[in-house]
């Protein structure tokens, strides 16, 4: 394997199933595969987007790394500011604590992530004092010094969450996220929530605290246009499994795989005199508990061949740095947003 | 009322919302969620409305269907006029809500697509039941009549398998699948006026293209004029013919979509374009948000309601409210920028 200094988080055929229970006796009657095997690995101080529609676990893979979930298979590699990898799948939650203040989380929605009944201060001094670090003024010092470098006025840390708008909650969760100094955050949909010109603020925000505090991040959205903004590298999502991933300019521009082709194709472009050509996709997502056979897009892609449906195609490195799951993906001519590719 | 300054020619439009106030009596105030919007949607073309949350665009929406609920929700000043076919002009803000006139053109000349499909399909009755449903209130049509006009509907949004998802409910549908349900049940009246209130945000993407295409395909079938109220420039850039840019209450801007992306004039338009990620620019485009916030609804501001946010704000800004008049050939701005401030 790879054992590049670089690599802060490796993460390897990752699974995580969970259980559908039937009937009077609640039997077990079979598994979501919300995510089903996945590998990739996240180089320090990179933004690494996940990308995909709903259902597909991109945010199953987040949560699955921090250890809100106990994975159901595979391996979840961290490099610890000390250098040392550890494998925590298999971690206790005891023994998780002391590297959850190096691997924090941002919350979607800024509305349900914050308890009402805090005040901003308890919200952001929480994790300090559950992990010892500070408390009394030192505590609210530091609280003061994380809503200045979010960009709040620290005179209002007395106030509840209700008393900000949208883009000012999602700060507070993420000066909350910041408040252990963190190396890694997965960020679910940070900005999904927010209003556009709000979206814009918390990008910068996330841009800037990334290049000043050095910090790593997993980037998981829905909307493209805003993970390639972000993200120097992109991973792609289907149906529990990463089809493709690559640089986002490679992803976006040349692509190689036929559902990331269909999936940028379907973007509208925010310009008038560029008329949208979607590469349709027949059929619906399949569900995650009854994936199909071979390759999991094969029912839905206009390339499909026998084979497709017979041997499921691995994530393969075709070109440098540029990792496909397609049994085609070096004979294919996809279209990328540049138009053919 | 009489300054009002008139958009279009009255003869191309079908809807024309003149002045329009809707205001919601609340205990901590009054919320002025629509402060004086005018709009004209063209017969068989395709009006963009664009704006963030609270800008009053679903209201104005509502209002057109007169779905406010009052109180606290009441039209307190303006015209919203309906051309019909036969010349007949009716001013909807004088029907009665409840009332036998409101209730034939709801539904029948003006119908509306939500955001949520799963919210506004009735999940207790069938999808064929709720489309049949909608016909028989409109036609003299049986129940038999009415279920076969519900399965041509279904056909006609292009669902995989009608007749089998004519007896499904809605939970059995996926998303995208109860979108085409709703546009169906929708234009089973043909209706004249289609208003479709971010009708694929709930949507995926690749989902979202398909409900595009098929609101594209079916506009050039029958003789629809469609309202599109969406916060998603790029889904306004595809479907709009001509965009209108709200922001608190007001239409700041409307211009036709091309004139709109490359010369925007309003500082708010000009904001909204500059703070949105575009595929493809990354790079080159520095996202540059919009200084501030929307202010709370209650709260009155004097002059321009964007000042307080403006980079080119000037001292008339924050005197007088700008008016939104004609700026370029059928481009209309509210900006003190284009137009002299009163001495």
């Amino acid at each position: 394997m790879n054992m590049d200094q670089n690599i802060i988080l490796e993460v390897k055929n990752l699974k995580q199933h969970f259980p559908i229970y039937r009937g009077l006796l609640q039997r077990q009657a079979g598994a979501i595969r919300a995510v089903d095997g996945v590998d990739f690995s996240v180089l320090e101080n990179e933004v690494l987007g996940l990308v995909g529609e709903s259902g597909c676990g991109k945010t199953t893979v987040g949560r699955s790394i921090l250890r809100l979930y106990d994975p159901t298979d595979g391996e979840v590699w961290y490099r610890t500011a000390a250098g040392e990898r550890i494998e925590i799948t298999r971690l206790s939650q005891k023994e998780m604590k002391p590297l959850r203040k190096e691997m924090r989380m941002v919350f979607q929605d800024p509305f349900s992530s914050l308890n009402p009944r805090r005040t901003v201060k308890e919200i952001i001094g929480e994790p300090l004092i559950i992990h010892k670090v500070a408390r009394g003024r030192a505590m609210e010092e530091r609280v003061a010094e994380l809503m200045l470098s979010v960009g709040l006025d620290p005179n209002y840390m007395d106030r509840y969450p209700h008393e900000f708008s949208g883009g000012q909650r999602q700060r507070i969760g993420i000066a909350r996220t910041l408040s252990l100094s963190p190396r890694l955050i997965v960020a679910d949909e940070p900005v999904s929530a927010l209003d556009v010109s709000v979206q814009a603020q918390v990008l910068n925000l996330l841009q800037r605290l990334k290049d000043d505090l050095g910090l790593t991040l997993l980037f998981i959205a829905h909307d493209i246009s805003v993970v390639e903004h972000i993200s120097d590298r992109i991973a792609v999502m289907y149906v529990g499994k990463i089809v493709e991933l690559a640089s986002t300019e490679m992803l976006l521009w040349e692509p190689l795989h036929p559902y990331a082709e269909a999936l940028i194709s379907a973007i509208p472009p925010a310009d008038p005199d560029i008329k949208l050509e979607r590469i349709p996709l027949s059929g619906e997502v399949p569900s995650p508990a009854n994936p199909p056979s071979g390759c999991i897009f094969h029912p839905r892609c206009r390339f499909a061949q026998e084979i497709c449906a017979r041997e499921e195609p691995h994530l393969e490195e075709i070109k440098p740095a540029h990792y496909v799951s397609c049994h085609f993906a070096r004979e294919l001519q996809l279209r990328g947003i540049g138009g053919v590719a | 009322m009489n300054q009002i300054k008139q958009p279009h020619a009255v003869t191309e439009a079908i809807l024309e919302i003149k002045d329009l106030h809707t205001r919601f009596f609340l205990e901590k105030g009054v919320v002025r969620a629509v402060d004086g919007v005018n709009l004209v949607l063209k017969r068989k073309s395709t009006l963009g409305v664009v704006g963030e949350s609270g800008c009053g665009k679903s209201i104005t929406a509502m209002s057109v269907m007169r779905l406010i609920q009052s109180p606290p929700g009441k039209i307190v000043q303006g015209e919203i006029n309906l051309y019909r076919k036969d010349g007949v002009i009716v001013d909807l803000t004088k029907l009665d809500p409840r009332g036998p006139r409101m209730r034939a053109i709801r539904g029948a000349e003006i119908a509306m697509v939500f955001q949520e499909p799963m919210t506004s399909l009735n999940p207790l009755f069938t999808v064929g039941e709720q489309i049949a449903e909608s016909v028989r209130l409109h036609q003299q049509l049986d129940r038999r009549a009415a279920l076969e006009r519900a399965l041509e509907m279904l056909y006609k949004v292009q669902i995989s398998e009608p007749k089998q998802r004519l007896h499904a409910y809605p939970h059995q549908l996926s998303g995208g699948m109860r979108q085409r349900v709703m546009i169906a049940l929708a234009l089973s009246c043909n209706p004249s006026i289609l208003i479709a209130d971010e009708p694929t945000t709930a949507l995926d993407v690749t989902v979202q293209a398909q409900i595009l295409d098929l609101m594209r395909q079916l506009q050039d079938t029958i003789d629809s004029s469609i309202m599109m109220i969406t916060h998603n420039l790029g889904v306004i850039s595809q479907m709009a013919d001509e965009v209108a840019v709200m922001y608190l209450g007001r239409v700041v801007e409307y211009a036709p979509v091309r004139e709109l992306f490359h010369h925007p004039l309003h500082p708010y338009t000009v904001g909204l374009l500059n703070s949105v990620p575009v595929l493809g620019r990354k790079g080159q485009k520095v996202l540059i948000p919009i200084a501030g916030m929307v202010p709370t609804p209650t709260s009155e501001i004097q002059g321009c309601a964007f000042a307080p946010r403006c980079p080119r704000v000037m001292p008339a800004c924050h005197e007088h409210n700008p008016r939104l008049e004609s700026a370029a050939p059928a481009h209309y701005v509210a900006c003190w920028l284009y137009a002299d401030p009163p001495a």
